[in-house]
């Protein structure tokens, strides 16, 4: 048996002296799971996403947790649920055609308000596309994927670093706000062997799941009843958990009142809705840690030559890129996002304020992230895309902001 | 004790609130805690059970019921799960997972609640239903012959294979309490016609049934035995036809759960960890 909830972090030996190691991509997400508390993994192998079950399998049992290799992405998900649902948590990894299968699932989760951790190590598609080339194409499928409408979080590393980081923040947003958290990575990221700098492991923050335990005594009468989904002013309520929790309940995928029972009336539909999805209302605002801005130090319009967005492994390059054009002396301003959705959109309202040009360099055909951001706001950026299924380069990325400078110019 | 106050929203004289009876004799019986048992579902009339008990449940979506026991059963092995559903979401969405819960052995209690069709979408043909049935997508009959699904939990490796009848609720109480007590996959099959799609359907009549063990004294240790049994059971797969076989036909109490094998790995873990401080 697992331990639930309230896990105590003692996670892998590392010397007080030494807090930087060598990581590759997927061997950082197992082992921010581990310092999370994860305790139930399963997944299905497919490339580049199969070696986080192997580190994970490797070390998770000292933590009494397992991994169990499910027969297929579905059961893998299905299986965190049932875990996530009976007081543990709960994480599967896969890539772009696992997440097509897990959408019905993924609905689930966002219905009956269980956390857990999907983590995306994206590949080219559609379809089997290009198992070990590079792309970032999934974000559609992991903000957009699911029938109806339900909330769900995505986060997305541009590192190793990240990877490490995000997938702790992952639980603790999902442990939060009750809600499928999805994490995109990338088979670039999983490729490369980087530096993890962990300041003071011990003091990483951990957030658990708010459980009502068996110090609310159920009712003399069989029939108690606690309100599980309640419409309370954060949208978010306490969970219960079987063998913890004195009163019971019974999770359903169909709408359903305060108390999880079934009710498909208009009034009640609405106040659920609103309910679950006002639960992202202040994350934005709440978790500004999710996104690195660099502002040029000049704030007014007209003083930046213009600015740039990138996400997943393409914002490292952009990194080197706007290095080289700053020593050009461009003056630019950069965003960096590691929360994808729900949008940062004050912060890219404030950066394309700036500037009338906004690059949004992606290794995908749509230009995904760009055609979110022209949703949610007025701005149109300018799309650099390239996918042929391998990154960009620093001098390939130069070359193209260079020549659209001077075409806008003219 | 174990229903809640819920009205099912079931046809009236629906064979599933025989069903929910029994599920619930069987519980107290046992002496379970209501909050700490799990009860999974999938999608359909069956599956709705979990929403008129009163214990923990999850009412999730078409066919993944067991994968989400699966989970829950790694996790805390000590809350007993249970899981229900349709022929439907059992044998036809769900076939897959089924199989490699029942090979893997993992301690759980699958009732099958056996109309023979597909009610809730309003009559189709299901894995259960027999050559020539006559469902809204079948409207020439069925081409292909019922899944034999006795048969096909033993060829599973199932460890406790079993049938009933929600026309004898003694039976079907006593079956379910048998197939909570085994430590292992429990799989019961339970006849429970539709009444509203086949209301003159001769699976309502008690004599139809015969029981393997107390008729036939059929031992449930005795494989070959059981196939032959179970191979009866399909026979008489036609709605209108008699004779069905109820009863235990197969049980295996030697095989190790997985629950077990995963604790035993745990096991050597503390060990381990004992041997390096002492």
């Amino acid at each position: 048996m697992l331990n639930p909830a309230n896990f105590k972090i003692s996670a892998p030996k590392i010397k007080k002296e030494r807090n930087n190691i060598l990581l590759d991509g997927n061997e950082a997400i197992a082992l921010g799971a581990i310092t999370a508390g994860c305790q139930y993994f399963s997944a299905y192998p497919i490339t580049p996403a199969t070696q986080i079950g192997e580190y994970l399998s490797k070390i998770i049992l000292k933590y009494m947790g397992y991994v169990y290799q499910a027969e297929d992405e579905i059961a893998a998900l299905a299986s965190a649920i049932g875990a996530s649902f009976s007081g543990v948590k709960s994480m599967t990894a896969t890539s772009g055609p696992g997440l097509s299968l897990m959408q019905e699932l993924i609905g689930l989760t966002s219905m009956i308000e269980i956390p857990v951790v999907i983590v995306d190590v994206q590949r080219v598609g559609p379809s089997t596309g290009m198992p070990t080339k590079y792309e970032q194409s999934d974000l559609f499928a992991a903000v957009f994927g699911g029938h109806g409408e339900g909330p769900r979080i995505i986060l997305s590393s541009t590192n190793v670093q990240d990877n490490f980081k995000l997938t702790i923040k992952a639980f603790n947003l999902s442990e939060q706000y009750q809600c499928p958290v999805i994490l995109l990575s990338d088979i670039a990221i999983s490729n490369t062997v980087q530096t993890v700098h962990i300041k003071n492991f011990e003091q990483i923050e951990l957030i658990n799941r708010k459980i009502v335990d068996n110090t609310v005594m159920a009712n003399d009468d069989i029939y108690s009843e606690y309100a599980r989904y309640q419409n309370t002013e954060s949208g978010i309520s306490s969970l219960l958990v079987p063998g913890i929790s004195s009163i019971a309940y019974r999770a359903t995928s169909v709408e359903h009142d305060e108390n999880s029972y079934p009710d498909h009336s208009p009034e009640n539909r609405s106040l659920q809705m609103e309910k679950r999805f006002k639960k992202l209302d202040n994350l934005v605002k709440d978790h500004s840690d999710l996104y690195e801005v660099d502002f040029s130090d000049i704030t007014d319009y007209g003083e930046v030559d213009f600015a740039i967005i990138s996400w997943g492994f393409t914002a490292s390059v952009v990194k080197e890129t706007v290095n080289k054009l700053r020593f050009d002396g461009y003056k630019i301003s950069s965003l960096y996002p590691r929360l994808i959705y729900p949008l940062c959109q004050e912060v890219i309202e404030k950066i394309a304020l700036q500037t009338g040009i906004l690059f949004i360099p992606e290794t995908n055909f749509f230009g995904q992230y760009s055609r979110l951001i022209r949703m949610y706001t007025t701005i149109k950026p300018i799309q650099i895309n390239n996918y042929g299924g391998e990154p960009f380069s620093p001098q390939e990325l130069y070359n193209e902001i260079i020549n659209h400078l001077k075409n806008v110019h003219k | 004790m174990f229903t809640n106050k819920l009205k099912p929203t079931w046809c009236k004289g629906c064979s599933y609130f025989g069903v929910r009876k029994a599920l619930s004799d069987a519980l107290q019986e046992m002496n379970i805690t209501p909050t700490a048992v799990n009860i999974f579902s999938g999608i359909g009339c069956s599956s709705r059970l979990p929403l008129w008990m009163n214990t923990f449940g999850l009412h999730g979506v078409h066919g993944r019921a067991i994968p989400i026991a699966i989970g829950s059963r790694i996790a805390r092995s000590d809350i007993p799960v249970i899981v229900v559903g349709g022929d439907g979401d059992l044998f036809s969405i769900g076939i897959g997972h089924f199989v490699h819960a029942a090979r893997k052995n993992f301690n759980l209690t699958v009732l099958c609640m056996d109309n023979r069709c597909f009610a809730m979408t309003k009559n189709q043909a299901s894995p259960t239903s027999p050559k020539g049935y006559i469902g809204t997508y079948t409207p020439y009959g069925k081409l292909s012959e019922a899944l034999n699904v006795i048969e096909f939990a033993i060829s599973s490796e199932v460890t406790f294979v079993a049938q009933s009848h929600v026309g004898n609720l003694k039976h079907l109480t006593d079956i379910v309490v048998q197939g909570l007590h085994h430590e292992g996959f429990s799989f019961i099959n339970i006849i429970a016609p539709c009444r509203l799609h086949h209301p003159k359907s001769d699976l309502f009549e008690k004599n139809n049934y015969y029981d393997i063990n107390n008729e036939y004294s059929h031992d449930p240790s005795d494989k070959k035995l059981a196939v032959k049994y179970a191979l009866n059971s399909i026979k008489h797969s036609r709605i209108d036809e008699p004779s069905v076989p109820v009863g235990i036909f197969w049980r295996n109490t030697m095989k190790e759960t997985f629950e077990q094998g995963v604790a035993e790995l745990h096991n050597r873990e503390i060990k381990k960890s004992l041997q390096k401080t002492s």
